[in-house]
Formats: C-alpha cells, structure tokens, sequence
C-alpha cells in the first residue's frame, strides 16, 4: 500500500484503497482505513478534516507541506512568495511507501481518537496535542495560486473539523 | 523543462471511416508527467477541443481550440487560464458551448483529500482578441442541497462536476460527489444544480446513487446515466457497474429511467441522440460473473464496445453493436460526439498514444 505514489492515486475511501490493485490511495483513505482499525478494537476514532483557515488566510486555495525552503519574497499583500521561484519544494516528510509525497494540498484527513490526539495516518506520525503541534509538525505554508506564504507557529493556521 | 511549439493540425487522412485526426496539442514536456484530461463538443458548424497540459512543475494549463470539421481548417489553440496543483493534473474536464454562443468550461481535481472542481464561461467575443484574455475561474468546493436551510454547512465537501448543460438559456453542472454529511453513510451520489456559485458552493439536488454521470438533453427532457454503486463482493478489484437512468424534465424532479440490461455491466461510456433516438456508447462486460466467479483474483471481464438504442415504444433498451477486439482494455476511455459534428454519424473519439485523436464509428 502506499500514500499518494506516483504523484496520482485515486482511491480516497477504505474501500477504495482495499480495492485497488496496488493500495495507492490519498489521505482520506489512510484516515479511514486507521479508523477503522481503532474501532475493531473498541477504540474511539473520528475521521478529521483539515483544511486552511481562511479568516485569517483569505483566499487560501490550501497549504504548502513540509519541506519548503522559502528565499526572498518578490511579490507583496499577504502572499508575497512566488511558488517555484522564491519558495522552492524540497524532499520533506515521508509517506507511506512514498519518500516525498506532493508539496501542497487543498485539504488533508487524519484522525481524533478519543476526542483528543491527532494521529496522521498518511505519514505515520502521532500523536499530536493539541491541533496545532501537528500543524507545526506538518506544514511550512499558506498558498493561494501560485503564490505563497509561510506559516506562522505562534498561531493556528488551519482548521480540524470535527 | 522543454516548451515545445504550439499548434494544432487537423487531418483527415481517410475521408471514409476511420478518420484519422491529428491534433497537435499544445505541449509542455515535462518528463513522466501524466497527460491531462480532454474533452470534444459541438460547436456551430464544427467542435470544439478542450485540453490540460503541463504549464510547470506544478501548474497545468487549459488550452482550447476550435476545429472546423467542414473545412478541416484547426484554429491554433489558446490558453484560457493556469491553475495550481501539486497532486497532478486534473481528472476530468468538460466543455459545452451555450445557446449565446459563448463557452462554458468545468474541470474536477483531486488536489487533497476530497475532489474540487473550476468553472467558468468565457465569453464568445474573447476570442477575437489578441492575445486572448485569460480567465478567472470560479473554484468549486461544496454542495448544498436544496432541502437545507441556508444557515447550514454545506453537507457535501467534495465536488467533481462532469458535465454541463442548459435549460431555460441557464447553465446547469452536472457531477458526483462522495460522503453525504459526518453522520450520514459514506456513498457516492450524482446531482444537479444551477451554474451558480455562492462562497465557492453549489446548491442542488441528488439525482441517484452512483457515479462518473452523463447528461443528454432531447425533447425538453434531460436524461442522466450514472454507474450505479458496485456490490461488495469480495476484497478483490472488480471491474464495470450497471447502468442507472434517471429523468427530469425541470432538473429538480429525477424520476427512474428504464435502463440496460443488467445482464451488462459498464466501465466508461457516452451517450448521445442520433436520428435513431437515445444511444449509449459503453465499454461493457457482456458475461458478468455471478459473485463467487467473481471472487477468483484471475477474473477479466469479457470486454466489447456496445451501443444501445432506446426504444421509446417498448421502453427497453437493444444492444445494436457489439464490437470486440484486442485494442479495448478496461481502462479504455469512450466518448463520442453527437452525428451533426462529423458527417452526419455517431462517431467514437479516441487519443492515441502519441496524443493523435482518431474518429471512428463506434460499430466498426
């Protein structure tokens, strides 16, 4: 099985991933697939959405996950990073079966057990409290279009719903 | 990064079937990036091509050109807009031109966990411009449905529009979307819903259960074909689903359609209106196993490229043709485009390895 491999993996459901031949599925996959497990063994688990908080990025089209390497900005307003040219992409956090998974998402899913601990399925991370320790863990970030901006870790960027 | 020419060359080399046609797409190479989506319509005396290549290492670019079959003369292409994403290009894109002659264009994306979609209508004068303007899409991430009150969250999160079409000189988008609300059972369904996007939402209507829907409009009615949810049977990848009809003649009241065989299960398919009536273009296994036989991991469907033909006096459905040789695969895409585009017949489009299109008659 493995996260996003080969840069196009369409399942995006447990049943999905199961089906398909070579188990190559996206976040919401992974994130039900680890819920799943947890409620065989009576376990608390919610499927989380995450997605970017757009009071306070507007605009945001989604987020830049680690690693980016951001240089000199050549724009200015809120997202003053051109993508490719003044922030660039490297080798960031493995996946499952992917050592370098896409640079940026609309959205992301992982999991709440028991109401509390976020756990990332997708990279096999966790778990993380509160929300934004994963936050920091997982993203470097804001893009809208092709331009950017980075995260700030003194304050929660994205959204985790439920 | 290597940016090639930009051009397009339409040939007939046959004017009998097949007809070769040769589209020189617009082309970045970009190394073992994956070919974007592409889509054909019917234009005023001709078609129209839709298609998304590599504008960048992240960035994919709608190009659309238009194709004067009766001259055989192809426009060069124009980039309408470049859109940002990291997970690849997008999965679908359509286009349908409007009763005012302008273009209405719709593309759906996986670029997270959830699928999201873009539309917009480029305005018919644009293209007389030079350069061609480029446009602004809207971004489409959710769906209301019409039995909520405002106030609420949109239920669904995930949108994938496939198809567009018109009633009442208004644009209508039609697609599929997976997950009904945090509490409801996850299940993919197909809806409706005006061409209208408020903060990024569409509010509509489910029209059934299922997926990868097709719309065709015939006599004030609108007919939707939807591949209907595959029965778990076992933990093996199983191919092809029957097909589901519904029919609505106001896109908000969806009705049950009389259907094909369930004796035939479908992977992709097109449908149209000929001088015959109603036809399906599907790739189909015409020998669905019962579910045990099913269950065996060495199980191939027994692929053919049927057309069907709705008999509106006996309200049933007659497979016409059934074509089967060794160049269908299971991943076989099908569309086709309706008789008045090409010399006056159904034709099937379908892209080459090389990204050459080749028009032929789906029965031969």
């Amino acid at each position: 099985m493995g996260y996003w491999r080969g840069g196009t993996a369409t399942p995006y459901s447990v049943e999905m991933i199961l089906r398909a031949p070579d188990g190559n599925g996206q976040c919401g996959a992974w994130a039900e697939l680890l819920s799943a497990c947890a409620h065989v063994h009576g376990l608390g688990a919610t499927k989380v959405r995450i997605d970017p908080d757009r009071v306070r990025n507007p605009g945001a089209q989604g987020f830049l996950v680690k690693k980016w390497d951001f240089g000199t900005p050549s724009g200015t307003g809120h997202y003053p990073y051109l993508l490719d040219h003044d922030v660039l992409d490297e080798t960031g956090i493995p996946g499952q079966d992917n050592d370098n998974p896409p640079g940026g998402f609309k959205d992301h899913f992982v999991v709440r057990q028991n109401g509390g601990q976020i756990y990332d399925p997708s990279y096999g991370v966790g778990p993380y409290t509160p929300d934004s320790a994963h936050e920091n863990a997982a993203i470097d970030g804001i893009y809208d279009g092709p331009w950017a901006r980075p995260q700030d870790p003194g304050v929660q960027e994205l959204t985790y719903s439920p | 990064m290597h940016r090639k020419t930009w051009q397009i060359d339409l040939r007939f080399l046959l004017r009998r079937f097949p007809i070769l046609i040769t589209l020189s797409l617009p082309c970045v190479a970009t190394g073992q990036q994956k070919p974007g989506p592409w889509s054909i319509a019917r234009s005023d005396g001709g078609m129209a091509a839709i298609a998304v290549q590599p504008a960048g290492s992240n960035s994919w670019s709608w190009q659309f050109a238009m194709l004067d079959v009766t001259t055989l003369v192809a426009h060069p292409s124009v980039a309408l807009c470049t859109l940002q994403s990291f997970t690849g290009p997008p999965e679908a894109i359509t286009l349908k031109r409007l009763q005012r002659g302008d273009w209405a264009i719709a593309d759906s994306y996986l670029p997270g966990g959830t699928h999201s979609s873009h539309y917009v209508v480029v305005d018919k004068d644009a293209f007389a411009a030079h350069p061609v303007p480029q446009t602004a899409p809207y971004r489409v991430d959710g769906l209301r449905l019409v039995t909520q009150t405002q106030h609420e969250q949109p239920a669904i999160r995930d949108v994938s529009i496939r198809q567009i079409i018109e009633a009442g000189g208004e644009p209508y988008l039609v697609g599929e979307s997976y997950g009904v609300g945090p509490d409801a059972p996850t299940r993919h369904v197909a809806w409706c819903a005006p061409a209208r996007i408020v903060n990024d939402t569409l509010t509509g209507v489910i029209i059934g259960d299922g997926q990868n829907p097709h719309a065709v409009q015939t006599e004030g009615h609108t007919l939707v074909v939807i591949q209907a949810p595959r029965a778990r049977v076992s933990d093996h990848p199983v191919w092809g689903g029957q097909l589901r009809l519904y029919a609505s003649d106001d896109l908000e009241q969806w009705k049950p359609f009389p259907g094909p065989p369930d004796d035939l299960e479908f992977g992709d398919f097109d449908l149209c209106v000929t001088r015959d009536g109603l036809t399906i273009v599907g790739l189909a296994d015409t020998n669905p196993p019962d579910g045990r036989t099913r269950d065996s991991a060495r199980y191939e469907p027994a692929l053919a490229l049927v057309t069907l033909v709705y008999d509106a006096g006996r309200q049933r459905w007659n497979t016409v043709a059934a074509r089967r040789d060794k160049s269908l695969s299971p991943e076989m895409e099908v569309k086709v485009i309706p008789p008045e585009a090409i010399d006056g017949r159904l034709m099937l489009i379908e892209r080459e390895p090389d990204g050459r299109f080749r028009a032929r008659s789906p029965m031969q």
